[in-house]
């Protein structure tokens, strides 16, 4: 059996692939993929400890809370699933409206020079 | 000493209320009238004589209806001997006692009243026909209403307290009579000479309450009652040695009202108000005020013996009657002799009116309440016929100046029958006149006091009685008799209008009844003792109801004043009527004009308090307006309180400006400070602010996890 750790190293590795991605990255595309990454290994994360704390004795009956960890894998799954559609939404609006989704070159929120 | 002994006060709640409506009537129109007059003067319109003065004479009606059922069913109801019918409410209360608020009916005050809204109401009558076309008309009733109503509270009143009160509300509502033509400067001097006159009275006659007060405080019985005070007396607590001065302070007051000698000047001036208010003010109210007051504190000068005979106390206490009664000698004399300097004929009236109140008050000072009362009912008829028969002669001809008159007889017969009937009246024509019979009285009344030189005063009165014979006749002369000497191109004399004549008509009457009634009872009680005891014999009766009884009627007296009474007549005739060269030259001697013009310029009294006035006066006056100036205005206001308001002021902005304005803008600086270097922080950079949002979370992150640490593992 692959022991735990391995699975955190992944995890870990995955996020802070995709925070790296997510701070240094411009395009706004490579960024929404840098969150999912993170979001991933976080999914990754929960489905090692389901693994962990998984009920052994008793193979042949499930309870609720064998499945606690996919409950939230679903969820996040579910959430990704709609910040990618608005996301990718909003950078639609925002290439119509400024013709590139630069982030660095999108700032007209910023306070203006008075 | 006991006089009030034995009598009771009755409280009968059906008089008093009348006599309230006696009193609110006339007051609550007058003071309606004057309020549509403000009405006009804001809409620049006129109501209609006809409603104005129809409000004005209803009011007087009013109050003469109450005052007919009260003079009735007080005199038929009750023993007025007796029985007082008082109704009296607590309006000022302190822990040392108690200012009333009531009403009084005693012979006195119901008879005044009666008489009072008697005249009142026939005057109110006469007004609306002789101020027709006036363009006041309304303020007219209104003012006069309101004074009638003043007098009647005055007259009613049961305690010193309420009747100051009516007392200051009359004079100023004389004033504002006197003044009526105000926009006449000589009106407006008068009004304000007679306001300044009475004032001196008032201030005496204030400081005499006080007095009063503080006497009957220290006897342990506060009170300015009448009656009480009369209880006082008669039960011994306070004595009239004590009362004596009061009662000069509270004569003081007298003086001024009644116009008595020295403040006799203002009642000539004012004259100038309309004729009907000079025939109210003469008649029955404003002079009659002060001898009514006389009338009700008898008790603080004359003395009452046990057995009905009033007497001047001895000692100190004496001082306060002798004043009384020769200031009122000296008022009669003076009073005839400047009447028959007087050109004008309503200032003739009011000098006579003078002369004869100076009568009333010697009466009142020899303790003879009665007889002065009793001339004062004869005089107040006949002088207000007087004054409305004048009135009629001055409407006719325009002119108030005796010589543009003369041969009126033709013109106006009502007048000249009237005015021979008030005149008979003034006179005091023998036997068959109310005149003669009050004036024979008060001639015996003084002859028979004690008061120092009784028969110099008796004298000079009887002088008195002899000149008005002369000025009266020489006023009826001039204004009816020999040859008319008006403008025959400009003035058409003619007849008195039907209003003023039914008025005339009936004050004559009034007049011809008393004369009656005097005669029947002053005659008839000579021959029979039932009559001289019954209600004919006024006299009699009213000092019988009083408690104070005089000398009875006696023929042998009337002789001294029928002959001064005939001696006067025919000299006037002779004088004026007949001119007798010899006599004409007597009036032309030098040292008679010399004389005329001494009366004429009234004995120096009017300068004599001009002199007081301005010289003392003035002095007075300008120590206070340099006191006034130079501290009050110079210390006071320009440095403290100029300069220190300013300085506190200066103060107060500093505060202000650098406290208060200081920490309010400095926390807005703040604010606005730290918002412009706050708003730096956006950049607008997208992954600027993941990175603080990763290291914000990091930061809580270990925070927590060092938390936890500590909690949990430590433990």
């Amino acid at each position: 059996m692959i022991p735990v750790e391995w699975f955190l190293t992944l995890s870990v590795v995955m996020f802070v692939g995709g925070l790296f991605g997510v701070l240094t990255q411009k395009n706004a595309m490579r960024i929404l993929i840098s969150v999912e990454i993170m979001l991933n290994a976080a999914n990754l994360a929960f489905m090692a400890f389901n693994g962990v704390f998984y009920n052994a004795d008793f193979p042949n009956s499930f309870s609720a809370s064998d499945f606690e960890g996919w409950v939230f894998v679903f969820i996040i799954i579910g959430v990704a699933a709609a910040e990618a559609a608005i996301g990718l939404a909003i950078f639609l609006s925002v290439y119509r409206n400024f013709g590139e989704i630069q982030i660095t070159n999108i700032f007209t929120l910023k306070e203006q020079e008075v | 000493m006991v006089v009030e002994e034995g009598i009771q006060v009755i409280e009968d709640k059906f008089l008093i209320n009348s006599a309230i409506l006696v009193i609110l009537i006339p007051f609550l129109t007058g003071i309606f009238l004057l309020f549509l007059r403000g009405l006009e003067i804001r809409n620049k319109t006129k109501f209609s004589e006809r409603l104005t003065g129809s409000i004005g004479v209803a009011g007087l009606l009013g109050s003469l209806i109450n005052a007919t059922i009260i003079i009735f069913t007080y005199f038929n109801k009750y023993d007025a001997k007796t029985q007082r019918v008082i109704g009296d409410t607590p309006f000022v209360s302190s822990a040392h006692g108690t200012f009333k608020w009531g009403i009084s009916l005693d012979p006195l005050s119901v008879i005044m009243m009666f008489l009072l809204a008697f005249i009142a109401s026939v005057i109110h009558f006469y007004a609306t026909e002789y101020m027709h076309g006036d363009t006041a008309y309304t303020r007219f009733f209104g003012t006069l209403n309101f004074f009638t109503g003043a007098m009647f509270g005055f007259v009613l009143a049961s305690n010193l307290f309420m009747a100051f009160v009516f007392w200051e509300l009359l004079g100023v509502s004389s004033y504002m009579l006197i003044g009526y033509y105000w926009p006449k400067a000589s009106a407006a001097s008068a009004a304000k000479k007679a306001f300044l006159y009475n004032k001196i009275g008032d201030v005496s006659f204030l400081v005499g309450i006080a007095y009063i007060w503080q006497i009957t405080l220290k006897a342990h019985h506060p009170t300015l009652d009448y009656h009480e005070l009369t209880n006082l007396i008669s039960n011994g607590t306070i004595s009239i040695n004590q009362l004596w001065f009061p009662g000069l302070l509270l004569f003081g007051g007298a003086i001024g009202k009644s116009a008595q000698l020295p403040l006799f000047g203002w009642l000539p001036e004012a004259m100038e108000g309309p004729t009907p208010v000079s025939a109210l003010l003469h008649s029955s109210t404003m002079v009659k005020a002060g001898l009514f007051l006389l009338s009700r504190i008898y008790f603080t000068f004359v003395t009452v013996g046990g057995h009905y005979e009033a007497f001047i106390p001895e000692g100190d206490a004496a001082l306060t009657a002798t004043l009384i009664t020769w200031l009122g000698v000296l008022t009669a004399l003076c009073g005839a002799l400047i009447a028959l300097t007087a050109t004008d004929i309503k200032k003739v009236l009011a000098f006579s009116t003078i002369s004869q109140l100076g009568y009333i008050g010697m009466a009142m000072g020899t303790g003879q309440i009665h007889v002065g009362f009793y001339h004062l009912v004869s005089h107040a008829t006949f002088k207000s016929l007087l004054f409305l028969c004048a009135g009629a002669v001055i409407h006719s001809v325009h002119s108030q100046e005796m010589k543009d008159m003369g041969g009126l007889k033709k013109y106006m017969p009502y007048t000249y029958w009237t005015m021979l009937i008030g005149l008979l009246g003034l006179v005091g024509f023998p036997f068959i006149t109310n005149g003669f019979y009050s004036k024979d009285a008060l001639l015996v009344a003084i002859k028979n006091s004690d008061i120092p030189l009784a028969g110099l005063a008796f004298t000079i009165a009887l002088i008195t009685a002899g000149i008005t014979a002369f000025y009266s006749s020489k006023l009826f002369i001039l204004t009816f008799l020999g040859t008319p000497r008006y403008d025959k191109d400009h003035v058409h004399p003619h007849k008195t209008g039907i209003r003023m004549r039914i008025a005339l008509i009936i004050l004559a009457i009034a007049v011809v009844i008393e004369s009656v009634w005097w005669a029947v009872g002053s005659i008839g009680g000579l021959a029979s003792e039932k009559i001289n005891k019954s209600f004919w014999n006024f006299e009699y009766r009213l000092g019988d109801l009083i408690g104070i009884h005089g000398a009875p009627f006696a023929l042998i007296d009337t002789i001294p004043s029928i002959l001064a009474v005939i001696l006067g007549i025919s000299l006037a005739f002779g004088m004026y009527f007949y001119q007798i060269p010899f006599l004409i030259s007597l009036k032309e001697g030098g040292f008679i004009i010399k004389l005329e013009n001494i009366i004429a310029n009234r004995f120096g009294f009017d300068k004599l308090i001009y002199v007081l006035a301005m010289g003392p006066g003035m002095w007075v006056g300008s120590k206070f307006r340099r006191f006034d100036e130079e501290v009050i205005d110079g210390f006071i206001i320009n440095t403290v309180i100029k300069d220190g308001s300013l300085k506190l002021a200066d103060y107060s902005n500093k505060l202000d400006q650098d406290g208060i304005d200081g920490v309010v803008n400095g926390l807005g600086d703040i604010t606005s400070e730290l918002g412009y270097n706050l708003r730096k922080v956006q950049t607008g950079q997208t992954s600027q602010y993941a990175r603080w949002m990763m290291f914000g979370l990091a930061l809580l992150l270990s925070i927590m996890t060092l938390l936890y640490f500590q909690t949990f593992t430590i433990k």
